[in-house]
């Protein structure tokens, strides 16, 4: 190996040959949430249900893509911080905003 | 746009020169974090108004009654597919197996054209249907084409910088691995889009 191959062998995440099943199982994963993403839309359930399950299944598909292509365990703790702080706001910005919602209509 | 297409590039031209790296990534990839650090708020930015607008709407539209659904799971299918066979691809380049690399590089490409072909589609039918539904039609039409359609440049935009980095004879690993970061955050983008646009339910 060169020093310019070193560099960049250090420099860039190469997945791994032995995470060619991760990938396919990573790509399953997410055709089989967006398959139960349809298939909550059309359930006789409640509405608050039905949204709290659409969320978490994309949320759920969002962390399969950062995870198993996009390799975010592999990135600096920084990067990881920078990436996953948003997935964790907005969940939170979510119920503010229904919460904040839910007041204003009381208040009507 | 032209903005977002300038910016893509100039973080894959940063890529042949960039040899030693802040804390373990190259210049290229720091450059297109940044740039879809910026990116990610306009997104978010249109998914907020998106949801202010349809929160505070006298009148919203279940969209299942105006939306193909079932064509836009496929969409999703075949973008996040897309995804998969992009990581192959960088794979297949690092590796040094060019025929490979060209295989799951043009599938990538094919499924990405596939998804605006898709969206084009979707946008004829809405357009021309028993009741159409076009940009000022009302707010659900507006935010409906401004979020779908601003999604659709960057696949776009994706599928251009693809097309070049096939096409270029000398394109290393390393931009088609920046490319790949530009290529999932598109998958990524449209995951929030497809839960709140098309299948979140109206009270």
């Amino acid at each position: 190996m060169t020093a310019d191959e070193d560099v960049l062998s250090s420099t860039i995440s190469v997945p791994k040959p032995g995470r060619g099943g991760r990938l396919v199982l990573g790509l399953a994963g997410l055709l089989v949430l967006t398959a139960l993403e349809v298939l909550v839309v059309g359930l006789p359930v409640d509405r608050t249900a039905r949204i709290t399950a659409l969320v978490g299944l994309a949320m759920a598909k969002t962390l399969v893509v950062l995870v198993a292509f996009m390799g975010i365990g592999r990135q600096s703790r920084l990067l990881r911080l920078a990436l996953l702080a948003p997935l964790l706001l907005a969940p939170a910005f979510a119920v503010a905003l229904m919460l904040d919602t839910a007041f204003r209509v009381t208040q009507r | 746009m032209s903005t977002s297409g300038a910016s893509v590039a100039g973080a894959l031209a940063l890529e042949p020169e960039a040899g030693g790296g802040v804390e373990g990534a190259s210049a290229g990839k720091i450059g297109m974090w940044m740039f879809l650090a910026t990116d990610a708020m306009g997104f978010a930015g249109l998914l907020t108004a998106y949801a202010v607008l349809r929160v505070h709407a006298d009148q919203w539209p279940d969209p299942q009654e105006r939306l193909a659904i079932a064509q836009a799971a496929v969409m999703t299918a075949m973008l996040v597919t897309s995804s998969f066979t992009m990581t192959m691809a960088v794979r297949a380049a690092r590796a040094h197996r060019a025929t490979a690399r060209a295989v799951w590089h043009t599938a990538t490409i094919l499924l990405g054209a596939g998804f605006l072909g898709g969206q084009v589609v979707e946008y004829g039918h809405l357009a021309a249907g028993a009741t159409p539904m076009r940009l000022g039609t009302d707010l659900f039409a507006s935010t409906f084409y401004a979020v779908t359609g601003y999604h659709g440049l960057h696949v776009l935009v994706g599928v251009l910088i693809l097309l070049g980095l096939l096409l270029a004879p000398r394109a290393r690993a390393r931009s088609l691995e920046v490319a790949a970061i530009f290529w999932h955050f598109v998958d990524l983008a449209w995951i929030p889009i497809f839960s709140f646009v098309y299948l979140l339910p109206v009270s």
